[in-house]
């Protein structure tokens, strides 16, 4: 039941980030038009644009986990016996959740300083950069959240996480 | 610590975690993470300062933005009919070569490879379609097999290719230089590979038994119009940065705008495609991305180790020459390509292997292009090659198998790297004539 609403609430935060590469697709086009057709810039869009895509990485990066798409070498993995490998997949989630947690906590450290100095993105000052740093924050617990379930499964001698898709990034 | 220890620790400590199983990202950032804490002895207060805007700064990048529009550009292209297309548009042109429609796998895989940036979604798109026709009318299986998993792999080395994004970022290269230098020795893969196979069937006519009948000039010119939007894609991408009027991240999303056209007219192909398309590209993105912001942390790490000048004053008090030292890169990078896949091999070796080949005076835009060889060669070598996995999925042969049918073109692939090297021009004529004017 938990690991169904968690599956799903990642897969809708991959739909926003879906939606955030549409709106930088968008972007783009819009100041090849801009350049284009009347000589000019929207100078905004190098900036928006690199915060959509922290935002889409990060926002992703559970659902991708979920589905298996993030790669790992498991060239041995794949080989140990079933209580061993068990085991191995468990301890490689506690030391990913170490690790994020570590890296969650920083960002969240930036995210209160960006606001209490209302310090805002350069060169436009259009965005304040406790914004783009709050998503990516927010793409980290989720993925935080979606090891701890993950982890829940394994124990209890759940299936691993499975790429149901062949990779697509050689 | 001293420098040389400090440097194999960080390298020991970095396969070891990898080689465990950990994913790509956390096992890059907790190398990081444990160097800067145990061979610098940085506080730990001090180590998330450094790693908080290295890690989210890294991809707020509008040139890393390319990665997500090219992947969203193939993922809609794979959806639609264009590999069918493609195939019956290569037939008249191709079916009486010696070796007649094993070219199609060839022929395929280059014009693919101009709208995708992946080698696994060139062979996955041109394999499903070509090695069925082939099996139908009895060519040699383990040519067929063989060639599209090789001629695959130039899906990285013809533009746009992800592998490129990622090795011109890491290492402040151009992307639009490595766009213009891929294109050259890609066509010249395919010729190798076109001219294998057209020698093997004149050797031996049993690999290709049917004569195909004679095309009329109607056959000829129906090809041409199914090719025709393929072509229309690579003259919007290809023709935007080769024009110097389109950044790569520029042309890509061009390239999802005609992705999208094309797949209008595409009988199969719906508003449900377009969303599956997205979310395949975001799932790689979260996985290329994260695995790029630890790899550019690993990079700092490396740096306030002193690594790469350590690597580099080792490496040059053994006094290699040049080309002692590209041999031996390249030996390493086809060993290690066997059982890591090219975006990690990359980012984990580039802060080391940069500034070597840097300083041995190579140039940075041909090195990508050696660089791209040498993995590509690990697409079609067990145990981990991708191309081998997909032409299993697709055809359902042992992976030992498209191995072996494989092998003669990887071989061909080592010619390539020789020539590569013995003529850098071959990469480098078409960047210094497109853009030092």
């Amino acid at each position: 039941m938990v690991e169904r609403v968690v599956s799903t609430v990642s897969r809708i935060a991959a739909y926003v980030a879906a939606f955030v590469m549409a709106c930088m697709t968008a972007t783009v086009l819009l100041e090849i038009v801009v350049r284009t057709f009347f000589g000019t810039t929207t100078h905004a869009a190098e900036e928006l644009v690199g915060f959509g895509l922290a935002s889409l990485v990060f926002l992703a990066l559970a659902h991708a986990m979920d589905r298996g798409s993030l790669i790992r070498v498991d060239l041995i993995l794949v080989r140990l016996s079933g209580r061993l490998r068990r085991a191995v997949e468990l301890v490689s989630i506690v030391v990913a959740l170490t690790v994020t947690s570590f890296v969650g906590w920083y960002v969240f450290l930036a995210i209160v300083r960006y606001w209490h100095r209302n310090t805002v993105s350069a060169p436009s000052g259009l965005v304040p950069l406790w914004i783009p740093q709050g998503i990516v924050f927010l793409g980290i617990v989720l993925f935080c959240i979606q090891l701890i379930v993950y982890f829940a499964r394994v124990a209890r001698g759940g299936a691993y996480a499975s790429d149901d898709d062949a990779p697509e990034f050689e | 610590m001293d420098a040389v220890p400090a440097a194999l620790a960080v390298l020991a400590l970095m396969f070891v975690l990898l080689g465990t199983g950990l994913w790509i990202f956390v096992a890059l950032l907790l190398t990081s993470l444990l160097s800067l804490l145990f061979i610098a002895d940085f506080s730990i207060g001090r180590v998330g300062a450094i790693i908080q805007p290295v890690f989210v700064q890294s991809v707020t990048s509008w040139e890393l933005a390319a990665i997500p529009l090219f992947l969203w550009m193939g993922e809609i292209v794979n959806r639609s009919d264009i590999s069918e297309r493609l195939f019956r548009g290569l037939t008249p042109w191709v079916a009486r070569l010696p070796g007649g429609l094993l070219h199609t796998n060839v022929g395929g895989c280059v014009l693919f490879a101009a709208v995708s940036g992946s080698s696994v979604a060139t062979a996955a798109t041109i394999g499903k379609v070509t090695t069925r026709a082939l099996e139908q009318r009895r060519y040699d299986t383990r040519l067929s097999i063989g060639s599209v998993a090789a001629a695959g792999s130039i899906g990285i080395m013809i533009p746009p290719s992800l592998t490129m994004i990622i090795y011109g970022l890491i290492s402040e290269v151009s992307v639009a230089r490595l766009f213009a230098a891929g294109l050259i020795p890609g066509l010249l893969l395919g010729a190798l590979y076109s001219g294998y196979i057209a020698s093997r069937a004149l050797a031996n006519p049993d690999v290709a038994p049917v004569a195909e009948r004679k095309p009329s000039f109607g056959d000829l010119l129906r090809g041409l119009s199914d090719m025709a939007m393929v072509g229309f894609l690579i003259v919007l991408v290809l023709g935007g940065i080769y024009s110097g009027l389109a950044t790569p991240s520029e042309a890509a999303a061009l390239g999802v705008a005609g992705a999208l056209l094309v797949a209008a007219f595409s009988t199969k192909f719906g508003l449900s495609d377009v969303l599956a398309a997205a979310m395949g590209a975001v799932r790689t993105s979260a996985m290329v991305g994260s695995a790029f912001a630890a790899a550019l942390l690993l990079s700092t790490t490396m740096g306030y180790l002193h690594m790469p000048q350590t690597v580099a004053s080792w490496i040059a008090g053994l006094e290699l020459s040049p080309i002692e030292l590209i041999i031996v890169l390249g030996i390493f990078y086809i060993v290690l390509g066997c059982v890591l896949e090219s975006i990690t091999l990359i980012l984990m070796t580039m802060p080391i292997s940069f500034p070597l080949i840097v300083q041995a005076g190579f140039d940075p835009v041909w090195f990508g292009v050696f660089l791209v060889l040498v993995v590509e060669m690990g697409l079609v070598t067990p145990p981990i090659g991708f191309n081998l996995f997909v032409i299993r999925g697709v055809t359902g042969h042992a992976i030992g198998r498209i191995a072996r049918g494989a092998f003669p073109f990887f071989l061909l692939m080592l010619f390539a790297t020789v020539l590569i090297t013995a003529f850098p021009e071959i990469a480098l004529w078409l960047p210094q004539t497109l853009f030092d004017r």
